[in-house]
């Protein structure tokens, strides 16, 4: 549904985007997360065809970005970060308007799904950031879209509301569509995400399946603190197992990720003991995303 | 096209911006001929103490036709500002808050944004420009004599409403190429006030929109619109500025901060 190569984008010379590589594929959940300041909203705003990189292709929706005329041209639906309406018109109206109808009935189930049923009426001046976040996805949902680009869907709501917005993302899954979020809040794209893409520096760092990046396919990560310095040669050892994936200094030992093949624990342990570490603890855990994350942000 | 029409209309009423146009220049209408009537000459009398008020009455010579020139002459002046300001924000600052972001994405075309905006903002200026001139027209006959017909009146009415419209579409061009409120209504005003300095140097005036405003104040017995010379350039000119801020429009990108 997106592919993205190698996107550029600086604002008065300052590099936001440093070529961003991404993939969305039909039917997924992708969550993006990256730092506040990351460029996220930068990404989202191009693919949306809202502005335009300085360098790189974009295809959306089965459309190259550059041939587009109109925004809309890409039959997408777009939440902003700051979704803005008219102050003067109601839920309502604002709906009719967007999906150029007048189609009550229909604007009445989009304004529930989201759960405005009560304010429709209401002029949208009056509103919430909260409740113009959902008005916002209410809108996005307005043209029956297969792709929905959703800059920070749930960053403005309550704890309720966020778990409200979530389920509505995975029901639109279900109904067949793809869906793009970005978002700070790790919790969120655990709970529901297929992909995650991590923003740092400006390029996707990191782009691969929730499971796989939590390891869950993978087998396990092992945490092993060390008494005394890590040698240079352990670590190359270590990463020279054929059941180990990436392994990653920390301030007092190493942590290792594997691969799921059996006797793991053995294989470390040899060589542990082969280059005389002095292992001070040794377990192994499910990493959470927000540790990934970290790890991903601060560490390389 | 009906949704934004609608929209547009929603604005017009909901924000006030409907009774501040009509409620500016129905004043214009009401005032200026109770200020020749009665408000100069009292003036007049109390600083030349001596003359009588019949005598000012007559020097001033003062009628219909005199109380009427002096409304159109207001309207470029005073209707002018008040047009370019009460409107500046059409675009710009739709532009410039993001509101055309979700509309955008939602399908709008720019040429449907700003077609709306001139269809039901240009009829809402003719419609103000043909009550107050009328109006005018009745105060001023009721308050001295009827000396003009009606139908060359509404004329100058229907010609003040295409001059408003001129200054609609200079108001969306700069809002497209401005982005900013007030900047774009200063820009409005410095582009009208601009053709009709140039106008009245090279002797060109019959042909810009501000001519519409001399031919407007003619109100001759058996006039008819004067279309090829008058009407005409400026309807070009009104498209051609329109379909420029179209053109703008295309090469705007739409995160504004
Ligand atoms: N329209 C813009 N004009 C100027 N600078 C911008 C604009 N959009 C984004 N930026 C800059 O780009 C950087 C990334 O911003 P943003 O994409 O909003 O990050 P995120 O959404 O990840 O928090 C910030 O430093 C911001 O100041
Ligand atoms: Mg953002």
């Amino acid at each position: 549904m997106i592919t993205a190569r190698d996107i550029h984008k600086s604002f008065g010379g300052i590099k936001v985007l440093n070529g961003v590589n991404m993939n969305v594929r039909e039917g997924e959940i992708y969550g993006f997360i990256g730092q506040n300041g990351a460029g996220k909203t930068t990404t989202l705003d191009i693919l949306a065809g809202l502005s335009r990189p300085d360098g790189g292709f974009c295809r959306v929706n089965g459309k190259d970005l550059s041939l587009i005329g109109y925004p809309g041209d890409l039959e997408i639906g777009y939440l902003p970060e700051e979704p803005k309406f008219y102050p003067w018109m109601t839920a309502l109206e604002t709906l009719e308007y967007l999906m150029d109808v007048r189609d009550p009935k229909k604007a009445q189930n989009l304004l529930s799904m989201v759960g405005l049923e009560k304010s429709e009426k209401c002029r949208t001046g009056g509103f919430s950031r909260g409740m113009k976040q959902r008005l916002g996805i209410a809108a996005a949902l307005a043209r029956d879209s297969k792709l929905l680009i959703l800059d920070e869907p749930s960053s403005a709501l309550d704890p309720e509301g966020r778990a409200h917005v979530l389920d509505l993302i995975l029901e639109l899954k279900e109904m067949g569509r793809t869906i793009i979020f970005s978002t700070h809040i790790l919790s969120d794209v655990e709970r529901v995400c297929d992909t995650v893409g991590i923003l740092r520096d400006g390029v996707v760092a990191v782009e691969k399946p929730l499971r796989e990046l939590k390891g869950l396919d993978d087998g396990w990560v092992y945490e092993i603190s060390l008494e005394g310095k890590v040698g240079k040669d352990l670590l190359v050892k270590l990463k020279g197992l054929s059941c180990v994936i990436d392994v990653w200094e920390k301030k007092e030992g190493i942590r290792i990720s594997t691969n799921g093949s059996s006797f793991i624990a053995l294989d470390l342990m040899g060589v542990l003991v082969e280059n005389q570490a002095g292992v001070a603890s040794f377990h192994k855990e499910r990493p959470s995303l927000e540790e990934i994350f970290l790890q991903e942000v601060s560490l390389k | 096209m009906r949704t934004s029409m609608a929209k547009e209309w929603a604005y017009a009423t909901r924000s006030g911006r409907l009774v501040v146009l009509l409620g500016s220049f129905l004043f214009l209408a009401i005032s200026t001929p109770l200020m020749y009537k009665y408000i100069l000459p009292m003036i007049l009398e109390t600083q030349l103490g001596q003359v009588s008020s019949e005598e000012i009455a007559a020097m001033m010579n003062m009628g219909q036709r005199e109380s009427m020139e002096s409304y159109i002459g207001d309207v470029f002046e005073i209707g002018s500002i008040v047009v370019s300001f009460s409107l500046c924000g059409l675009l710009a600052q739709e532009i410039s808050e993001n509101n055309l972001v979700i509309p955008l994405c939602s399908g709008k075309r720019y040429g449907e944004i700003i077609g709306a905006k001139i269809l039901v903002f240009g009829f809402i200026l003719g419609f103000v420009q043909i009550i107050s001139t009328f109006a005018t027209y009745v105060y001023s006959g009721v308050l001295f004599s009827f000396e003009i017909d009606a139908g060359p009146v509404i004329i100058s009415g229907i010609l003040q409403g295409i001059y408003m419209i001129f200054i609609l579409s200079c108001i969306l061009m700069w809002g497209a190429i401005i982005k900013r409120p007030i900047p774009s209504g200063f820009a409005t005003l410095a582009t009208v006030y601009g053709m009709h300095f140039l106008g009245s140097i090279f002797n060109m005036e019959k042909y810009i929109p501000s001519g519409l405003l001399i031919e407007a104040s003619k109100m001759s017995s058996g006039q008819t619109l004067e279309v090829t010379s008058t009407i005409l350039p400026t309807i070009v000119l009104i498209v051609a500025i329109t379909l420029s801020a179209v053109a703008r429009m295309k090469g705007l990108t739409w995160n504004e901060r």
